[in-house]
């Protein structure tokens, strides 16, 4: 069975003459120990999956289910234990004014767990930020410590699921690799199930089995890994897709510009 | 041999803050001829710094010290606050990342790049709106009399990237400073900017300095490449020749890149070594 | 720190050092910053040193007084300055400078009294505004512009004329007057903290509303409201001083500052102190109160300084 199944999940936001639809039927599924891929451009709706997921947005319809169960009929915090979440910008997802010891506490004190200080201890070790990261404060801390904070909180609950939006975008490409790495790591050690949303291919390929390509709202073709390595791309859009992100070339902007 | 639009030689760039002094581009030497040069480097490199310093635009805090800083043969050293000020926009233009902070949102992009051009040159209001139509054109815009009359948070990303490059190049510039001009932009978006500022370079005959950390990119855009690394230039090779790198962190950095179709389990992480920057102190 | 030659390099290595090894440690290390950059602003270190001469004098005042407050001697009545009675005497006899050292006491009841009710009820009508929107904050807010489009010293004059004057009533009449500005406030501040990443990282992880307000959003907001309080205070320091002067504030012969102007005014043109001596007291202990909140602004909150 499927850890996550998504059916048909479609989201409107904003209101009255603004409403726009954000997703429109959106259904896959991953299994379980897959890194699963959402690729896309800006507008795609692929972020707006994972905030679907992680109860960020409550009003959409269609189902989610995680383990079997569904995000109506689950648990708040049952859900949260389940699903944890890692965010593009590590300068932002921090809380400017805690330490690095209560971002990574936060979630053990919503969920009334005991052994804080150990649990945290070991979650720094298991992101390789060595104890003395432990008293400081984010602005002390570089792009990539502070992504390693961000994952370290997701993972101190123990989650089946982590949801990685756009997690490396903002990092060096040096620093990208070694947080690559560390989800590398971490997905072995603790049997864990990613889902990744990204708009860069070479990660998506790194990373994940197969993956989704998204537009506008819709899912416009499912991808393996061995169809995006042979260029086996189906759609147009992907095609362009895959073709734009490799390298520059003339005569494809040319021809693009011509298709406009 | 062409000769060089731009000519840098020992550019040094201390800070002087509130924590000290801080060293941030360091004898770094360079020319840029009809051609796209591109500077790449990660996060603190200095590679910024290098392109604001030539347009100073460096905060005061900033002192900028150079052997030599030729713009079409003069230097531009000497000149004076209000000089340079022309030199800006009109001879050697600067593209940033992202338009949305770039252009005023108050103002109708049309009249922007009629502004643009009116800084410059002593012409009619209406004259200059037909130049700039004219130019909104050339940067590929369909329609450009219905762009000229949109509000910057109108148009798209990739558009009023488009509409930046049309206000840069209305004084028709010798030289662009590019920097990470096309990182807030979609790869499909991207690749028709990036064409936009290669005709510019093949046509007429602009140097562009390409200011980025896409390794990828610069690879298949530019003709030259300089690597920098703690505010050096580590190495200078060609473009095509990039994965021929010598030394050992541009070597780091193009292996811990992923690629499509080249599984490996782990990237292979960068060691940053401290001679890295010693050698090249001493070596200079 | 064996040696204990070494403790004041010892106490430098743990307030600079960057391995820090407790929470302590951490929090020693923002004071110690946050001090530093205040003494570097001359001003507002006046600001601050008004402000606990005020404290003390209000504190110590039965010691540092030279009269007793209330005592008249018509027999020393409109007395100048002397040896005597420092800051002279009023139309009572009684001495100026005792007065103004318990007037102080007044004067810091009715600052204190009005931060304790404004600061709490304007950050939770503006953070709850804030961080739920929608109709919820629709209400709220419409409510705090109702409150704000009254001009304050009328509001507080009406209040003072229907319940009565008198020195707690003056507090009620402010302090309605000066919730609202702290609520929008609390209430921008929580808005462009509501979309941000650690907030939506909080809601994740499974953390009520209350929980993501009080441990989440209330540290953000305190500072700037701290700010705006202290920047407050010389507001309502004057409007005390105002609703005293118009006889609706304390009461005869309680000596209040604005009550003492008032009474002084008679005799402007021939004893000068009786009205300038408490005047200059309000003048300076507001503009303290002004110049300390700019200072507390660059350390706590420099996004909002110039």
């Amino acid at each position: 069975m499927s850890l996550i199944d998504i059916q048909d999940l479609s989201l409107f936001l904003g209101q009255g003459l603004r409403e726009r639809k954000i997703l429109d039927g959106i259904s896959f599924a991953v299994e379980p120990g897959q890194t699963y891929g959402l690729v896309g451009e800006s507008g795609s709706g692929k972020s707006t999956v994972l905030r679907c997921i992680a109860g960020l947005y409550k009003h959409w319809t269609g189902s989610i289910t995680v383990a079997g169960q569904t995000f109506r009929s689950a648990e708040r915090l049952a859900w949260c234990r389940d699903v944890q979440m890692v965010f593009q910008d590590p300068y932002g997802s921090l809380h400017p004014k805690h330490q690095i010891e209560d971002i990574i506490a936060e979630p053990l004190h919503v969920h009334g767990l005991d052994a804080i200080g150990d649990r945290v201890g070991k979650a720094l070790d298991q992101v390789g930020l060595p104890g003395k990261f432990r008293y400081r404060y984010p602005h002390q801390l570089s792009g990539g410590q502070r992504q390693r904070v961000a994952i370290a909180r997701a993972m101190v609950l123990r989650p089946k699921i982590l949801l990685l939006d756009e997690p490396t975008s903002a990092l060096d490409v040096s620093i990208q690799a070694e947080i690559l790495n560390l989800f590398m790591d971490l997905r072995e050690e603790l049997q864990l199930t990613y889902l990744l949303v990204s708009h860069d291919l070479a990660v998506i390929d790194h990373m994940c089995s197969g993956f989704a390509v998204m537009q506008a709202g819709r899912i416009v073709e499912v991808m393996s890994r061995e169809a995006l390595e042979n260029h086996a791309a189906g759609a147009a859009y992907t095609r362009t897709l895959i073709e734009a992100s490799e390298r520059y070339d003339r005569d494809l902007a040319l021809r693009q510009a011509e298709a406009e | 041999m062409n000769e060089p639009i731009l000519s840098v030689k020992d550019l040094n760039v201390r800070y002087f803050g509130a924590r000290g002094a801080m060293h941030a581009v360091r004898n770094v030497s360079f020319d840029v001829g009809k051609e796209k040069v591109a500077i790449i480097g990660e996060s603190g490199s200095g590679k910024s710094t290098v392109g604001r310093a030539i347009l100073r635009l460096l905060p005061d805090i900033a002192r900028v010290e150079a052997g030599a800083l030729d713009f079409e043969g003069r230097s531009m050293l000497s000149l004076s606050e209000k000089q340079m000020q022309d030199m800006r926009g009109r001879r050697i233009s600067m593209i940033l990342q992202d338009p949305k902070f770039s252009l005023n949102p108050v103002m109708s992009v049309g009249e922007q790049v009629s502004e643009a051009y009116l800084a410059h040159f002593k012409v009619s209001r209406a004259e200059a709106k037909k130049r700039a139509i004219a130019q909104l054109a050339a940067v590929r815009i369909r329609d450009p009399e219905h762009v000229y009359g949109l509000y910057p948070h109108e148009v798209s990303g990739g558009m009023g990237q488009r509409i930046m490059i049309a206000m840069m190049l209305i004084p028709d510039p010798a030289l662009i400073i590019a920097d990470e001009p096309t990182s807030a932009l979609d790869v499909t978006v991207r690749l028709q900017v990036l064409a936009l500022l290669d005709d510019l370079v093949r046509e007429r005959g602009i140097g562009l300095l390409f200011i980025s950390h896409d390794l990828n990119l610069v690879q298949s855009f530019c003709d030259r490449v300089l690597i920098m690394y703690s505010g050096q230039v580590v190495e200078e090779l060609r473009a095509d020749q990039l994965d021929r790198a010598q030394h050992e962190y541009s070597q780091g950095l193009l292996a811990s890149l992923p690629r499509i179709g080249q599984r490996r389990d782990r990237l292979p992480t960068l060691n940053r070594r401290s001679e890295w920057a010693d050698d090249l102190a001493r070596r200079t | 720190m064996t040696e204990t030659g070494n403790s004041a390099t010892g106490w430098r290595d743990y307030l600079n050092s960057d391995t820090v090894s407790s929470t302590r440690q951490a929090t020693a290390q923002r004071v110690y910053w946050g001090l530093r950059a205040f003494i570097g602003n001359p001003l507002a270190v006046f600001g601050l040193v008004v402000i606990l001469v005020m404290i003390a004098a209000a504190i110590l005042a039965p010691v540092i007084a030279t009269h007793e407050p209330n005592v008249q001697d018509l027999n020393r009545a409109l007395q100048p300055p002397s040896g005597a009675n420092w800051l002279g005497t009023d139309e009572l006899g009684r001495d100026i400078y005792s007065r103004i050292v318990y007037g102080s006491r007044i004067s810091i009841y009715i600052v204190i009294l009005v931060s304790v009710i404004v600061a709490p009820v304007g950050l939770l009508v503006g953070m709850a505004a804030g961080y739920f929107g929608g109709w919820v904050d629709r209400v709220l807010m419409r409510i705090t512009d109702i409150f704000l489009s009254f001009p304050s010293l009328i509001l507080a004059l009406a209040f003072a004329a229907a319940l009565g004057p008198g020195i707690e009533n003056a507090v009620i009449a402010i302090s309605l007057t000066a919730w609202p500005s702290i609520a929008r406030l609390a209430r921008a501040e929580t808005l462009t903290m509501r979309a941000s990443d650690f907030i939506a990282a909080a809601q994740v992880s499974g953390a009520s509303a209350f929980r993501i307000l009080r441990r989440h959003i209330l540290p953000i907001c305190v500072p700037s409201v701290i700010v705006r309080i202290t920047l407050n205070m010389a507001g309502v320091l004057l409007t005390a001083a105002g609703l005293g002067f118009l006889g609706l504030g304390a009461q005869p012969p309680t000596p209040e500052w604005g009550a003492m102007t008032s009474a002084g005014r008679r005799f402007m043109i021939d004893s000068w102190w009786v009205v300038t001596m408490p005047g200059l007291a309000i003048l300076v202990v507001a503009l303290a109160f002004n110049l300390f909140g700019d200072g507390l602004r660059d350390v706590l909150d420099p996004r909002q300084s110039r």
